[in-house]
C-alpha cells in the first residue's frame, strides 16, 4: 500500500521562543529544527502499517525551503522510501498547503494519507481536514488506533471525554493524535541508507495553484510572563482582592 | 627398558592429544577479529610481573574476595613454577634413573632445589586442602551465585574437585617418590646432602620404612612415579577443555590487557564500517577470545558487580561464560570461517552461528551495567567486560535501535538540545546570573576553561554545586572563563549507552569549539566529562590538560592562595565515584581536603578501588529502574551503616543518586549530602 505522510519542520518543543521586535514572525538564530512531532507519529504509523503489510511505499513530502531537506533525510532514516520537497520560499497558510498536498495527491495516488492533527508551531489543525474535503475522501482525526483490513480501516479517534471508533474504505486521510505510538529512533544504516534515498524538489509554482494566503498574519506577541504570586493574610483579603481587583466575584 | 618405552608411549600420546588441542585453541584465536595488542612490550612485561608473576590481586585487601583464597593461589602458581623442575626431572628418570635436569646436579642447584621442592610440595598440599575445604563447605555461597548466575550455580562442579584432587595427587607422589628413593638407597640420600636439603621426602621415606620395610619403601618410590607422571599427562590433556585453560593463557592475556586509559573506550570508523557493533561470535576480537579462554569461574566478578548484587539479570561472571561456550560450540565454524576468509574475498564470508544479542546474551543483561569497572578491578587474569558489553550495546542502538524506551528522548535530548534533560539550550548558563562569570568569548586568554557539564548547568541539585565551586575559584582568584551559553554536551553518555554515531558528532563539535578558542587548560567538576574529555578527546583530536576540582582546590590550598578554616567538623563519609576512582585513580585529593575542611572522614567498607557504583553509571541515570531493586539504594545503605552526618560526593549523578537514596529513607534531616565543592565552600567562608 502507498502511504502519504506529510511532514512540517518545526522548532523543537524545548526551544525558548522569541518574536521578533516587529511583530512579523519569530527568531529563527540559534533554533533547532525537527519534524513536528504528531507528523513524526504519522511516519511511525506509516512504517507499521507497511511492517505489518509486508510491502508499501511511504511517500515523505514537505513544503518549504531547502533547508527543509534535512527532516526529510530524518524521516528517510527512520524508513521512509523516498521523499518529495516542494519548494517555497514564503510561508503558506494552511489552505495553501492542503491544496498542494492535494495535488501531489493527484501525482502519487497513495491510498492512505497520514498526518499529524496539528503542528505545534501554530497549532492550525487544519490542513488533514481540508485535504480530506479537496479530495472528496473519508477523513478520521485525532487517531489514537489504526486498523486496516481488506480496503476498509477502523480507527478510534480521542473525542472530547472518550473514544469514538470509525471505520471507512479506502482511500482516506487520517489525522495523528499523541497516543497512537512512540517513534522509532532511526538506526545507523538506516541514517546511512537515507543518504542514497531518492529525494525529488519540485518548485511551487510549476504545480499552477492559486495559492494567495487566505489567513494573514497581522502581529506577534509573546505571552505575558506570569506575575509573582501574593502571600495574603487572612481569608477577608482574599474575599476583598477577588472582588475588587480580580473582579471574579 | 619397558618402562622407557611404556611411558614414552603413554608421553607421547598425551603431549600429541594436548598440542593439538592447543592447536585448534590457537586457531580459534586466529579467526578472530583483529585487534592491535603489540605495542608497548616493556610496559606488557611490567604488568605481567606485577599481576602474574606478583600475584597482585590475590594477595591484596579486597573486601569482595577473601584473601585466604587469594594465598591459596598464589602458592598453587607459584608451586606449579617451582615443581615443574621436578616434573621434568621425572620425566627423565624413565630414561635414566640419576637424571637431572641441567644445573640441578647435586654440586650446582641441586640442594637447594630440593629444599625448596619439598617446602613446596608440602605448602601446595596444605593450600589444596584448604581449597577442597572451601569447596564443601562454603565457597559457592560467598562467591556469588546470585540468581542471574543461572549456569554456574547449576553447574555440576566437578571439574573443580578434580583438579584440586590431581594436584594434591601429584605432590603426595612426589614426595612419596623421592622419600622412597632416599629411604631405599642411602647412596642417594647422599647425594642430596643429606635429610637437612630434602626434609619433607625423607621424613615420608622413613615412615614408608617403617611401614613398609625397605623393598616395599622401593616399590612405593616406583609406583608413585607412575601416579605422578600419568597424573601430570592426564591433568595436561584436561586443561584445553576446562576453565583450567587459564593456567596457559592467563599470563599472555595479562600481557596483552589493555594499555590505553582505561576509561578510553574504542573508536569506531563509522564512515567505511560494514556493522556498527558486535552482534555475532566472530566480531570478538582476538584479545576478547583470550579473556574468554582465560576466565576461571571464581566469580571475583560478579561478586562485586552491583547489578549481580540487586537481582538484576546482569552477572559478569555469567555472561562472559556464556559467550565462552557458545565460542566453543562454534570452534569449528571460526577456524573454517577464517580459512575460507583466505581463498575468497575476505567482505563476503557469511557470520558464524546466529545474533548472539538478543538470544545468547539477552538485552536486558546488556542494559543493567553500569560500566564501574568493579568487575575488571577484581579480575586476576585482567578480562575486560566493559568493552565487550558496550560493543553489543552498540549493535542494539545503532543497527537494530532496540533499546529501553526511555533512552529516545535521552538520545533525542542530547541531539537538539546537547543535553540529556532536553532542557533548552539557551538556558545552559542561567546558573551564573549575578555571579559575574566571564565567558570565553569575552575573556579569550584566561588561563582555565570550568566546563561545566549539562549536570551542574541544568540539574537545579547540581547547580548549586557548580556555583560553590565558581566561588571557591573566585576566591582564589583563578584568572577562568567558562564557555557560557556556547558550551555543549560532549556525549559521554550517548557513547557509555552505545551510541557511538551520536557520541562521535557531539566530541567532535565540542571540540571544534574549544579549538578554535585554542583552549589548554580545562578544569571540570564531573567524572564523567574528566575521562571523556581526558582520555577519550585525544582519539579525535582534542588533547587538553584536564584537571579536576579537587585537585586544583588541593593544589590552591596548599600552595596557600586558598584559605580554609578546619571548622567543618562533622562526621563525613566519602563515596568514590567510578570514574574518579577506579577509572583514574583520583582517591587521594577528594579525601585529603575534606581533612584540611575539618571533617571527620569515615569509609564504607567498600571504598577507592572497590567501591560500589552509585547506579547512575553506564547512561543507567536515564533507564528506568525497578523500585525495589535500586543500585543507589543498596549504596545509601551501605554509607549510613558508618553513620553519617555527610555523605560527600564528588560526582553530579552520585550527588542525585545518594541523595535520592536518602530522600526514599527519609533521613534528609539527619543525614545531608554535599559535593566535596560544597563542603570547601563553606569551610571558605569561615576562613
Amino acid at each position: 500500500m502507498k502511504i502519504l505522510v506529510p511532514i512540517k519542520r518545526v522548532p523543537d518543543p524545548a526551544t525558548t521562543i522569541r518574536v521578533l521586535p516587529d511583530g512579523s514572525g519569530i527568531a529563527t538564530d540559534n533554533i533547532k529544527w525537527v519534524i513536528n512531532p504528531f507528523d513524526e507519529i504519522a511516519l511511525e504509523e506509516a512504517l507499521r502499517i507497511k511492517e505489518r503489510q509486508g510491502a508499501g511505499d511511504v511517500v515523505l513530502v514537505s513544503i518549504g525551503q531547502q533547508s527543509w531537506q534535512e527532516q526529510l533525510r530524518t524521516g528517510l532514516a527512520m524508513g521512509a522510501d523516498r521523499a518529495i520537497l516542494v519548494k517555497a520560499e514564503q510561508p503558506v497558510d494552511t489552505f495553501a498547503v492542503a491544496r498542494i498536498l492535494a495535488k501531489i495527491v493527484a501525482d502519487e495516488k497513495p491510498e492512505l494519507v497520514i498526518i499529524g492533527k496539528q503542528a505545534i508551531d501554530d497549532d492550525s489543525n487544519q490542513v488533514g481536514q481540508i485535504l480530506a474535503e479537496l479530495l472528496g475522501w473519508p477523513q478520521a482525526t485525532f487517531a489514537s488506533k489504526i486498523e486496516i483490513a481488506d480496503g476498509r480501516c477502523t480507527v478510534i479517534r480521542e473525542a472530547d471525554g472518550g473514544l469514538e471508533t470509525v471505520a471507512f474504505t479506502l482511500p482516506a486521510v487520517i489525522t495523528t493524535d499523541l497516543r497512537l505510538n512512540e517513534p522509532r529512533y532511526a538506526s545507523l544504516p538506516g541514517i546511512m541508507k537515507a543518504r542514497k534515498k531518492p529525494l525529488k524538489e519540485i518548485a511551487v509554482d510549476t504545480l499552477g495553484l492559486d495559492l494567495h494566503p487566505r489567513v494573514k498574519i497581522k502581529a506577534m506577541k509573546a505571552p505575558q510572563k506570569r506575575q509573582a504570586g501574593r502571600k495574603l493574610s487572612s481569608v477577608q483579603e482574599l474575599v476583598q482582592a477577588l472582588h475588587t481587583e480580580a473582579k471574579v466575584i | 627398558m619397558i618402562t622407557a618405552i611404556l611411558f614414552t608411549l603413554c608421553m607421547a600420546v598425551a603431549v600429541g592429544v594436548f598440542f593439538y588441542q592447543l592447536w585448534r585453541r590457537f586457531q580459534l584465536l586466529r579467526s578472530a577479529a583483529p585487534v592491535s595488542r603489540f605495542d608497548r612490550i616493556p610496559e606488557r612485561i611490567r604488568t605481567v610481573l606485577v599481576y602474574a608473576f606478583g600475584q597482585r590481586k590475590f594477595v591484596r585487601r579486597n573486601p569482595g574476595a577473601e584473601r585466604s583464597a587469594g594465598w591459596m593461589h598464589f602458592f598453587i602458581f607459584w608451586g606449579f613454577f617451582v615443581l615443574s623442575i621436578q616434573i621434568l626431572t621425572m620425566f627423565g628418570r624413565a630414561y635414566s634413573d640419576s637424571f637431572v635436569v641441567p644445573g640441578f646436579g647435586p654440586h650446582l642447584l641441586g640442594r637447594p632445589y630440593s629444599l625448596l621442592r619439598d617446602f613446596m610440595e608440602v605448602a601446595v598440599l596444605f593450600w589444596v586442602g584448604v581449597g577442597l575445604v572451601r569447596w564443601i563447605s562454603h565457597a559457592p555461597r560467598l562467591y556469588g551465585f546470585l540468581p542471574p548466575e543461572r549456569g554456574v550455580r547449576d553447574k555440576s562442579h566437578l571439574e573443580a574437585y578434580v583438579i584440586l584432587i590431581f594436584i594434591g595427587l601429584i605432590m603426595v607422589a612426589g614426595l612419596i617418590y623421592d622419600g622412597g628413593r632416599i629411604a631405599a638407597r642411602s647412596e642417594n640420600a647422599q647425594q642430596i646432602g643429606g635429610a637437612q636439603w630434602a626434609p619433607f621426602s625423607t621424613l615420608v621415606g622413613l615412615g614408608l620404612v617403617k611401614t613398609l620395610g625397605v623393598t616395599y619403601a622401593h616399590q612405593a618410590s616406583d609406583v608413585a612415579w607412575w601416579v605422578h607422571n600419568l597424573i601430570v599427562l592426564v591433568f595436561l590433556d584436561l586443561l584445553p577443555p576446562s576453565k583450567h585453560f587459564h593456567i596457559i593463557t592467563a599470563i599472555p592475556n595479562i600481557f596483552f590487557s589493555k594499555l590505553e586509559p582505561k576509561g578510553q573506550l574504542s573508536k569506531q570508523d563509522l564512515e567505511n564500517a560494514s556493522r556498527f557493533g558486535t552482534s555475532h561470535i566472530d566480531h570478538f576480537t582476538w584479545k576478547q577470545v583470550l579473556d574468554m579462554f582465560s576466565c576461571t569461574e571464581c566469580g571475583r566478578c560478579s561478586s562485586n558487580c552491583p547489578a549481580t548484587a540487586t537481582q538484576k539479570p546482569l552477572a559478569p561472571r555469567q555472561l562472559l561464560l556464556d559467550l565462552r561456550d557458545y565460542l566453543y560450540r562454534h570452534q569449528d565454524e571460526m577456524i573454517k570461517k577464517r580459512s575460507r576468509r583466505g581463498s575468497e574475498n575476505d567482505t563476503d564470508v557469511a557470520e558464524v552461528g546466529e545474533n548472539i544479542v538478543g538470544s545468547v546474551i539477552q538485552d536486558e543483561t546488556l542494559w543493567s551495567c553500569l560500566t564501574c569497572r568493579a568487575c575488571e578491578e577484581a579480575c586476576p587474569p585482567m578480562i575486560e567486560y566493559v568493552d565487550k558489553i558496550v560493543d553489543m550495546r552498540r549493535h542494539l542502538v545503532q543497527e537494530e535501535s532496540r533499546f529501553p524506551k526511555e533512552l529516545t528522548r535521552t538520545f533525542k535530548n542530547m541531539e537538539t538540545q546537547s543535553n540529556p534533560w532536553g532542557i533548552d539550550s539557551e538556558q545552559r548558563f542561567e546558573w551564573a546570573a549575578g555571579m559575574n562569570i566571564p565567558t570565553l568569548a569575552d575573556k579569550p586568554d584566561a588561563e582555565f576553561l570550568y566546563y561545566v557539564g549539562c549536570a551542574g548547568s541544568y540539574d537545579d541539585r547540581n547547580k548549586k554545586t557548580t556555583q560553590a565551586f565558581v566561588r571557591v575559584l573566585q576566591k582564589a582568584g583563578v584568572d577562568f572563563a567558562c564557555l557560557g551559553r556556547e558550551e555543549l554536551c560532549n556525549g559521554e553518555t550517548a557513547r557509555r549507552l552505545g551510541n557511538e554515531y551520536l557520541y562521535q558528532s557531539m566530541a567532535q563539535m565540542l571540540i571544534e569549539t574549544l579549538n578554535n578558542y585554542r583552549v589548554r587548560k580545562i578544569i571540570v567538576n564531573c567524572p564523567h566529562c574528566f575521562n571523556t574529555i581526558k582520555n577519550e578527546f585525544p582519539q579525535f583530536g582534542g588533547s587538553y590538560e584536564v584537571i579536576h576540582a579537587s585537585d586544583l582546590v588541593h593544589q590552591l590550598v596548599t600552595s596557600g592562595r586558598l584559605k580554609i578554616a578546619p571548622e567543618f567538623s562533622k562526621r563525613t563519609v566519602y563515596h568514590d565515584s567510578c570514574y574518579y576512582g577506579r577509572y583514574n585513580d583520583v582517591f587521594d585529593e577528594p579525601r585529603m581536603l575534606l581533612s584540611r575542611a575539618g571533617a571527620r572522614v569515615h569509609e564504607m567498607q567498600r571504598h577507592r578501588k572497590f567501591a560500589m557504583c552509585c547506579g547512575a553509571g553506564g547512561g543507567r541515570m536515564w533507564i528506568e529502574e525497578d523500585p525495589n531493586k535500586r543500585v543507589n539504594l543498596l549504596r545509601t545503605e551501605q554509607a549510613l551503616q558508618t553513620d553519617p552526618e555527610v555523605i560527600a560526593v564528588s560526582c553530579p549523578y552520585c550527588m542525585t543518586m545518594l541523595s535520592d537514596g536518602i530522600k526514599a529513607k527519609q533521613l534528609e534531616d539527619k543525614v545531608q549530602t554535599l559535593d566535596v565543592m560544597e563542603i570547601i565552600d563553606q569551610a571558605t567562608r569561615s576562613a
